[in-house]
């Protein structure tokens, strides 16, 4: 009996201890443990330790499971991010917007600007030593336009002749203005003269594809002992939800990457605090860039570590957060009641404080490397001139203003800029703020149907580049005949209609530039959502990689860039 | 109780039936579809994706389409959102350590829960009861989310004796097991125990306390075959939830499990996985319950099916 008592006292006490120890933010980390030389990974050099030993060329990233690696088929980051190191096409962009030719050696554009020759070098191959042919681009086009392959993606390649009527008019794909007329030569027609294709060139619904292996296995054939891709790197395993595996590839024609293996370690979405755990036991070399975010609850504690704080790297993001305003409905009709809105908001402030992200200020809908776009015309923020706006368009001190609805897909941190918004608006212009929030699917759903016509205020909006360039900003999201099937704001200005238009097919340079400038200052003017920040990324790396470079668009981190030190 | 067992199994096929027809139903009303994303796809578009996946056929012809294909070919179609990969791919690879993880979890809980509940029941109200009833409480209310990150802190981070994360060996499944097992354990400990005192005052246990038999051999060899009965009860149930998956534990441990494909294939109204693991989850369901219905008739005898 007494023995008893003292077991079960010693159990309590223990537990008692035990829940007394957590404390709400883990205080001490001994970060020179001797950790088990444990290793999730099967074939696995020895753990990253201070010791003088050179590193294996392995690279450890966090990331989601990419859904598809079919370049025809993908449209998220995380699939992009990896068929963009495993394939590759005629041309590339670096961030300053500068081409180089991949497989193109060179190309010569006709005088009206419609036909494009690419002559491709000699020497690329596939991963099973077929060189790569002019051929392999035509297939690739035509069926990756096909309306059975069903890409979404497929709007890429509309500005080639017929395109539009394959995808959805029931042409024969046969009749793509793509031919390869030998081996090594593609020729490509335009419908009209499109300033950006060949920033479309550099995408990857137009990289080559094998016609005889997709022919051979069905949509199996990206599995790893099937798939043939092109890249510098191969993709040697992929065990679904757990971890796929990129192995240098030897037989690269261009100058071959250092990195000889790069291990995507799978988290399942929403496991940040999965990834960062796993960062921080030495699991892996950086969070990445296109799956996680460091949560918000950890980042002052990462920013108070030495340690981890050195390792921190931020980087530009080619997007722009802003809130769509529906035009349409009266009290939100004119130009002065957006504006208010939008100068009320203290921007820093939602950044550094509601939202704890990494990210710059917007006063334009476009970010930066956006030609045309014009910061400095757009307004800021200004507490006293918002009141002023807004007692302009008739509501003087919000009095007469009917409630306001801010509606987001449920995530926290949206809701976090909800009730930040509302506390805002309320303050300052004395609006009050309704907040409505739905599940994801049925947010976008929503947005584009009549209920938000007829009914909405203002939803959570945002864009990413898919491509640096002003037509994939301008002309795609503000055109009012592209606006019902994007943002639905219901904006329309027939001179800014006119002048993008007239941009798109624009190929003087500075002329184009001017047109698109001249449509900033309209959108300007005519304020059709509500910039708030352009986003930027944030991730953590460990100290020994080198190289890592996130693209501007979309995040992307080559991996022919990095080595182990 | 072979025919009986026959009988029973043929019962599954109706009620997985209804299930289909309830889901599919949902599906049709729920707004939102698998081709909504952030970035808005051209109207074209979405008709040649629904064109593809035979969405843009009438309702009925669906419904019949899709049940053919499970019951002829075992097809429950291909994954909307993971392009490459079939729905019995998906299950095919995920079950296994979904069902693994779960199995061994049960496993803990019935080799801990049940002992603790009937050292609680042979001294009821003294120290050791106490105790294991705060146990209880404490594993049934906090909790995978919260107990699972202390672990991996405890465990992972701070004493670096386990992976904070994955699958790939056996050390992998001990945090997520025992995260688990915690709150079947606490069920079992207090069914097991509340059960037990119910029996202890049966008149055959009187009866055999009448004649001498030590307390201990009372309790193991006559009363708890009967006590058991509430505690199979409940046990079919979780069992049956825990081995689909748990959608908390999978995602704190980053095991790569089914249980996080109810969810995501919600969001991503991925239909024809959704309602494969549905039907999975139905069937699987359907089947506990009978095993415990036969288990109860190795328990007590007086039970008899005919």
């Amino acid at each position: 009996m007494l023995a008893l008592r003292l077991v079960g006292l010693t159990l309590i006490s223990s537990i008692v201890v035990l829940f007394a120890c957590t404390p709400s933010q883990p205080a001490t980390k001994p970060t020179d443990v001797p950790k088990a030389a444990e290793s999730s990974k099967p074939v696995e050099a020895s753990k990253p330790a201070a010791t003088a030993q050179p590193r294996e060329q392995l690279f450890r990233v966090a990331s989601t499971n990419p859904p598809v690696l079919d370049p025809g088929l993908i449209t998220d980051a995380i699939s992009i991010d990896v068929v963009n190191n495993i394939f590759e096409g005629l041309v590339a962009f670096d961030d300053k917007g500068t081409i180089s030719g991949v497989h193109a050696e060179r190309w010569e554009i006709s005088p009206d600007q419609t036909t494009y020759t690419f002559t491709l070098r000699q020497g690329p191959t596939w991963s099973d030593g077929q060189p790569v042919t002019a051929k392999d681009y035509e297939f690739a086009w035509k069926r990756n336009i096909d309306p059975k392959t069903a890409s979404d993606y497929a709007t890429t390649l509309y500005p080639v002749k017929n395109a539009v009527k394959i995808n959805t008019d029931g042409m024969e794909p046969s009749e793509l203005g793509v031919k390869a007329t030998d081996d090594r030569t593609l020729v490509v027609t335009l419908e009209e003269p499109a300033a950006y294709f060949l920033r479309l060139a550099s995408t990857w619904t137009l990289f080559p594809l094998r016609e005889d292996i997709i022919a051979k296995h069905g949509e199996k054939w990206v599995d790893p002992d099937k798939i043939v891709t092109n890249g510098p790197f191969l993709l040697r395993e992929w065990k679904q939800d757990a971890q796929l595996t990129l192995e240098r590839n030897d037989n690269y024609w261009g100058p071959k990457p250092t990195l000889q293996r790069a291990v995507y370690r799978i988290f399942p979405e929403g496991g940040s605090e999965q990834a960062l755990a796993a960062y921080e036991a030495g699991e892996i070399d950086s969070l990445g860039t296109t799956s996680f975010q460091i949560p918000a609850a950890q980042i002052g504690r990462i920013q108070n570590d030495q340690k981890l704080k050195a390792e921190l790297k931020e980087y530009a993001e080619s997007g722009t957060m802003f809130i769509t305003v529906n035009n349409r409905l009266p009290h939100l009709k004119d130009p002065r009641v957006r504006m208010a809105l939008g100068a009320a908001i203290d921007r820093n402030l939602v950044l550094t404080q509601v939202l704890r992200r990494s990210g710059t200020a917007a006063y334009t809908l476009q970010p930066d490397g956006i030609v045309g776009r014009k910061p400095d015309i757009w307004q800021k923020e200004d507490v006293a001139r918002a009141k002023q706006l807004l007692a302009d368009a008739g509501f003087p001190e919000g009095r007469g203003f009917p409630d306001l609805t801010f509606t987001y897909n449920t995530s926290e941190d949206w809701r976090l800029l909800g009730e930040h918004l509302q506390q805002r608006w309320k303050d300052t212009l004395g609006i009050n703020v309704k907040l409505d929030n739905m599940e994801f699917a049925t947010f976008l759903k929503w947005r584009r149907g009549d209920e938000w016509k007829s009914l909405g205020h203002t939803f959570r909006g945002g864009w990413f580049s898919d491509y640096e360039d002003p037509n994939n900003w301008y002309n795609v999201l503000w055109d009012s005949h592209e606006d019902p099937g994007m943002f639905n704001t219901g904006w329309a200005d027939p001179e800014y209609d006119q002048l993008v238009k007239q941009a798109q097919s624009e190929l003087d340079r500075a002329k184009r530039e001017q047109l698109y400038g001249q449509a900033e200052e309209v959108l300007a003017r005519g304020y059709p959502a509500i910039p708030v920040f352009h986003y930027g990324g944030r991730t953590l790396v460990k100290s020994y990689v080198t190289g890592f470079a996130p693209t501007r668009v979309l995040g992307l981190v080559p991996l022919r860039a990095i080595a182990i030190n | 109780m072979g025919q009986y067992a026959f009988r029973r199994v043929l019962a599954v096929f109706p009620v997985l039936l209804a299930v289909y027809t309830v889901t599919f139903f949902l599906f049709q009303i729920t707004p939102g579809g698998p081709w909504d994303r952030e970035r808005p796809v051209p109207r074209e578009v979405v008709e040649n994706l629904n064109r593809k996946y035979g969405l843009d056929r009438p309702m009925w012809q669906q419904y019949v389409d899709y049940l053919a294909g499970v019951v002829t070919r075992f097809d429950f179609g291909p994954s909307y959102k993971r392009v490459s990969r079939t729905v019995t791919d998906i299950i095919g690879d995920f079950l296994p350590t979904s069902a693994t993880l779960g199995i061994v979890a049960v496993g803990l809980a019935v080799a801990i829960g049940i002992p603790l509940g009937v050292l609680s029941a042979l001294r009821p109200n003294s120290a050791l009861d106490h105790l294991a009833s705060f146990l209880a409480v404490v594993g049934y209310s906090i909790p995978s989310f919260i107990i699972g990150p202390l672990l991996i802190w405890i465990c992972a981070l701070w004493l670096g004796w386990l992976p904070t994360g994955g699958a790939d060996t056996w050390r992998h499944y001990v945090l997520p097991a025992i995260t688990l097992s915690l709150a079947p354990l606490a069920l079992f400990a207090r069914y097991t125990r509340s059960a037990l005192l119910d029996v202890t005052h049966a008149d055959y246990v009187r009866t055999a306390r009448a004649k001498g038999l030590r307390e201990s051999m009372i309790v193991v060899r006559h009363a708890l075959r009967n006590a058991l009965i509430p505690v199979a009860t409940i046990g079919g149930v979780i069992t049956a939830e825990i081995i689909v998956g748990s959608f908390y534990v999978e995602t704190v441990f980053a095991v790569p499990g089914l249980g996080r494909y109810f969810v995501t294939s919600v969001t991503d109204r991925d239909y024809p996985v959704l309602m494969g693991v549905t039907l999975l989850l139905a069937g699987i369901v359907a089947i506990a319950n009978l095993v415990v219905d036969l288990v109860y008739a190795t328990l007590d005898p007086r039970i008899r099916y005919n």
